[in-house]
């Protein structure tokens, strides 16, 4: 086989895009349930620091899995070229994390020269 | 990390940029040159191979008339896709070299194209070029350094974009919506006949389905890729989608301009329906290109090639991030039996992202031409369509043959034997139900506007 054959037909990148913004559904909730003064803020502040502990923690999970971190506009995001999507989906989801809490994006490449 | 997809790279970093650069600067170079000085460099780009038969001097006769052409066309282009390489990250030197040996085989293959005995078995320089580069890319060990010059997508999309150059965008405004309404026609029944087929009768797994789908309609390799990712397929998938989309391309850039021919389709309704019935934009070019050469139409008769474009980029290419997005928000909702408020959140930039880029590109060089032909006075407009543009349409010829030879050349049987029966019958059934409805709408319900297309 030569060295054009051995070259895959597709290569990926699995990313998983963790949010360091407020659920803005979390967000209003607070902000509409609340009356406007300090303990409202206090509460979103609590709710923060919950959704900073979450995200931590799907950090330290997607790490022992080998992906890299990067952070772009208050967005962490986990890169792998190993894990396939739905893999790390299924992955979160059975350590118990809910689908909102992250968001995974999958890109293709095609393979050099091809069609 | 190795593979960065293009849509993640920086702007001035991806083929489209570069296309793009490339193809709106000759543009204007050769606009620029025609209307105030210096066309003579230009002119002397455009390469032509006359007809011969047993005579190889008409040939070397042709040549002489403009003996620099070969090496100016070679220096000119090796430099601005070298300038393009460097900063995308190719490796110069590879690229370099091996541009220069498929540029030399362009040339060769140019030469037997144009002979009357290879026309008489309908081996035109599209289907030659393509014939020839899978021939040698899969009997003979090509070494690792040529495979830095085989970038079919960047001479391809090179090429669109100096084909809206020569593309009227009156005819776009005209024929656009049309394009898009057969296309939405075709690729939406395309698609769920697929992936009803997959699904219902095959088992597959739906994202799997999806892509098989969205190659089969929406826009071939790019289309797979595309919604491949958005609905999170395996790699297994879209590899095996791809190759399906390869095989049936490759099948068809002969099987399509055959077929229309027989039928006495003319030139117009063709184009369209090859670019209905094709699955990727190069082969698309190349069955366009071979029915032109198939059926001996004037030299500057585009009208196959034309109806082609505004099927294949206009009609489906552009809607490919829609197609993605839909089939992200079925993946996360329908797939995995969620609501909308329950499900992960899709990311609706996906439309933008995904959009071919090159695609702009091909608007400003066609809205930059119009714009100077009306600017420009009836007789020297008439002149520079004639005279300026035929040298772009020259130069885009080159770019297509390049284009036919990397898809030979990339083109590995072996790869794609492995792609599975339900997958290949799931496709086929696509396949079946597109060509003839591809044939039904462009000669029979919209063959005025087709045929309209000058």
């Amino acid at each position: 086989m030569n060295a054009l054959q051995k070259t895959p037909i597709v290569t990926y990148v699995t990313r998983v895009g963790l949010s360091l913004e407020m659920d803005p559904d979390v967000c209003s909730a607070v902000m509409t349930a609340s009356v406007v003064g300090p303990e409202m803020v206090r509460e979103l502040g609590i709710k923060m620091a919950h959704r900073m502990e979450r995200v931590a923690a799907i950090m330290e999970l997607l790490a022992t899995k080998g992906f890299i971190f990067e952070i772009n506009k208050q967005v962490v995001y986990a890169c792998s070229n190993k894990v396939e999507a739905q893999e790390i989906k299924r992955c979160m989801l059975n350590a118990g994390f809910k689908d909102r809490e992250f968001q995974v994006l999958l890109e293709y490449t095609r393979g050099w020269g091809m069609l | 990390m190795a593979g960065v997809p293009q849509a993640n790279l920086p702007f001035y970093k991806r083929e489209d940029t570069w296309a793009m650069i490339i193809a709106l600067l000759l543009t204007a170079a050769i606009t620029g040159t025609y209307l105030f000085g210096g066309f003579g460099f230009f002119k002397s780009l455009a390469v032509s191979i006359p007809g011969w038969s047993n005579d190889f001097s008409k040939v070397t006769a042709g040549l002489n008339k403009n003996p620099a052409g070969i090496f100016v066309l070679f220096g000119f282009f090796l430099v601005a896709f070298t300038i393009g390489a460097k900063v995308m990250g190719y490796r110069v030197k590879q690229f370099v070299a091996s541009f220069t040996v498929l540029y030399i085989v362009s040339i060769i293959v140019t030469i037997f194209g144009s002979n009357s005995f290879m026309k008489t078995y309908q081996l035109e320089t599209p289907l030659l070029a393509l014939v020839v580069g899978m021939i040698v890319g899969n009997l003979i060990n090509l070494p690792g350094w040529f495979r830095e010059g085989l970038r079919t997508e960047f001479y391809v999309k090179t090429g669109i974009v100096l084909m809206g150059a020569t593309l009227p965008f009156t005819i776009i405004m005209k024929a656009g919506p049309m394009a898009m309404l057969q296309a939405t026609i075709v690729a939406s029944i395309t698609f769920f006949s697929i992936y009803f087929a997959a699904t219902k009768l095959f088992k597959l797994d739906p994202r799997f389905a999806a892509t098989l789908g969205a190659g089969g309609s929406v826009c071939g390799v790019s289309g797979s890729i595309a919604v491949g990712g958005a609905c999170r397929a395996e790699k297994e998938h879209v590899s095996i989608a791809i190759s399906l989309v390869v095989i049936w391309a490759v099948i068809m850039v002969a099987a399509l301009p055959a077929a229309a021919l027989y039928f006495g389709m003319a030139p117009g309704p063709a184009g369209a329906w090859i670019g209905t019935s094709e699955f990727a934009d190069a082969a698309g070019f190349a069955a366009a290109e071979q029915y032109n050469a198939m059926a001996n139409l004037a030299v500057g008769d585009d009208r196959a090639v034309k109806t082609f474009t505004l099927m294949k980029v206009i009609g489906r290419d552009m809607f490919v991030g829609v197609w993605a997005l839909l089939a992200a928000i079925m993946s996360v909702t329908l797939w995995e039996k969620k609501s909308i408020g329950q499900s992960e959140r899709v990311d609706y930039g996906e439309v933008w992202r995904r959009f071919p880029k090159f695609v702009i590109g091909f608007f400003i060089a066609s809205i930059f031409t119009t714009l100077v032909i009306t600017a420009l006075d009836t007789k020297t407009g008439a002149a520079y369509s004639k005279d300026a543009l035929a040298i772009v349409k020259n130069l885009r010829g080159w770019t297509f043959t390049w284009t036919f030879l990397c898809i030979g050349l990339t083109t590995r049987f072996s790869a794609l034997a492995a792609a599975g029966w339900k997958p290949f019958l799931a496709f086929t059934i696509g396949v079946i139900i597109n060509v003839p409805l591809g044939y039904y709408l462009s000669n029979v319900v919209f063959v005025e506007y087709w045929l309209g297309v000058k």
